[in-house]
């Protein structure tokens, strides 16, 4: 299987991007509620990923650790499950300061990242910015 | 019940409390650590909440550590603590429950499985209240037994007992004044053959 960043723009709706069936099951098919999750992920996206991406840049374990683990529960409550699991390496990288291949793990999650935001910005309807 | 729902990420904390509500409980949330014990210190010995989820890791002091004090906190000790986890790693389940957590969930937190622990979280602290209930019961009555515990000094022919001020009185009015016993006076069959002889004995 080629890698990711080999595969050509999507013309399927992948659930390991977004499980959307999946997160209707978590919020009991609130479909209110699940609107109002996505907006409030898309809210804390940018600072999330700043942290992160300062963290790779300083090579700083600690604070790469503590913000990889905030945007992996949070993706992990979204069923975003391809983010969840790039957010992961980052923070194992953390948690142990072995930081050979952030870079690249840095990238993974950055692509699961765009294809996760226009399937979010599409969930949470009109007015999301 | 009251909950409080302490996680400092918003996605997390806004489907725990949606969830929870929408099962009836009413729920308190806060957005770290330090804002869930002031929950707690502000709500003491009113209407502090009975359960506790409480996110592992969170900014400042984390859920283990609102544990912790929760445990050494006398008012407090009993409050049933369910930790959120994205962590499945056993060791750190143990030092979760060695902190005094009474359960724990990992995310993504379904709701199913959130509200079956919760509801065993309310069953423990229903039983709870009813054991303390009892236990003031029997307290109580224990207190009533204790005061008529004791060398109780009865004279051998009129029957009077001598009370605390050192006088005599009737065994009724003292039984009366010592506990929760109400006399009703009558006479006894061998009382009222012994009676009725006298009373044939005395002239007319």
């Amino acid at each position: 299987m080629p890698p990711r960043s080999e595969i050509p723009a999507r013309t399927y709706r992948d659930a390991g991007d977004l499980d959307e069936a999946a997160l209707l099951i978590l919020v009991d098919g609130d479909r209110g509620l699940a609107r109002e999750l996505a907006v409030i992920f898309l809210e804390d996206l940018g600072p999330r990923v700043a942290e992160i991406t300062e963290a790779v840049t300083g090579r700083d374990p600690d604070r790469l650790r503590a913000g990889a683990h905030a945007l992996r529960g949070s993706a992990a409550t979204m069923m975003a499950n391809n983010v969840s699991v790039a957010a992961t390496a980052l923070e194992t990288m953390g948690r142990s300061g072995l930081l050979d291949g952030v870079q690249q793990a840095l990238e993974e999650l950055n692509r699961a990242l765009a294809l996760l935001r226009p399937r979010l910005v599409a969930l949470a309807g009109p007015g999301v910015p | 019940m009251k909950i409080l729902v302490a996680e400092d990420d918003a996605v997390t904390r806004k489907i725990l409390g949606a969830t929870l509500e929408r099962l009836g409980w009413d729920v308190v949330t806060a957005n770290d650590g330090e804002a869930a014990w002031q929950v707690f210190e502000t709500l003491r010995g009113k209407d502090a909440p009975d359960l506790a989820v409480l996110d592992w890791m969170m900014p400042g002091v984390e859920g283990i550590e609102i544990c912790r004090r929760l445990r050494a906190t006398p008012g407090f000790e009993f409050i049933y603590v369910i930790l959120v986890t994205s962590r499945g790693d056993k060791q750190d389940l143990s030092e979760g429950l060695a902190a005094g957590a009474n359960d724990y969930i990992t995310k993504p937190v379904h709701p199913v499985e959130l509200e079956a622990r919760v509801r065993v979280g309310e069953r423990m602290m229903n039983l709870q209240r009813s054991l303390a209930a009892r236990v003031t019961e029997l307290e109580a009555a224990l207190g009533e037994v204790r005061a008529l515990q004791g060398l109780l000094p009865i004279c051998s022919y009129c029957k009077k007992v001598r009370n605390e001020a050192n006088y005599w009185e009737q065994v009724d009015s003292y039984l009366t004044s010592h506990s929760d016993v109400k006399i009703t006076h009558g006479i006894c069959p061998v009382c009222l053959e012994k009676m009725m002889e006298e009373l044939d004995a005395t002239p007319v």
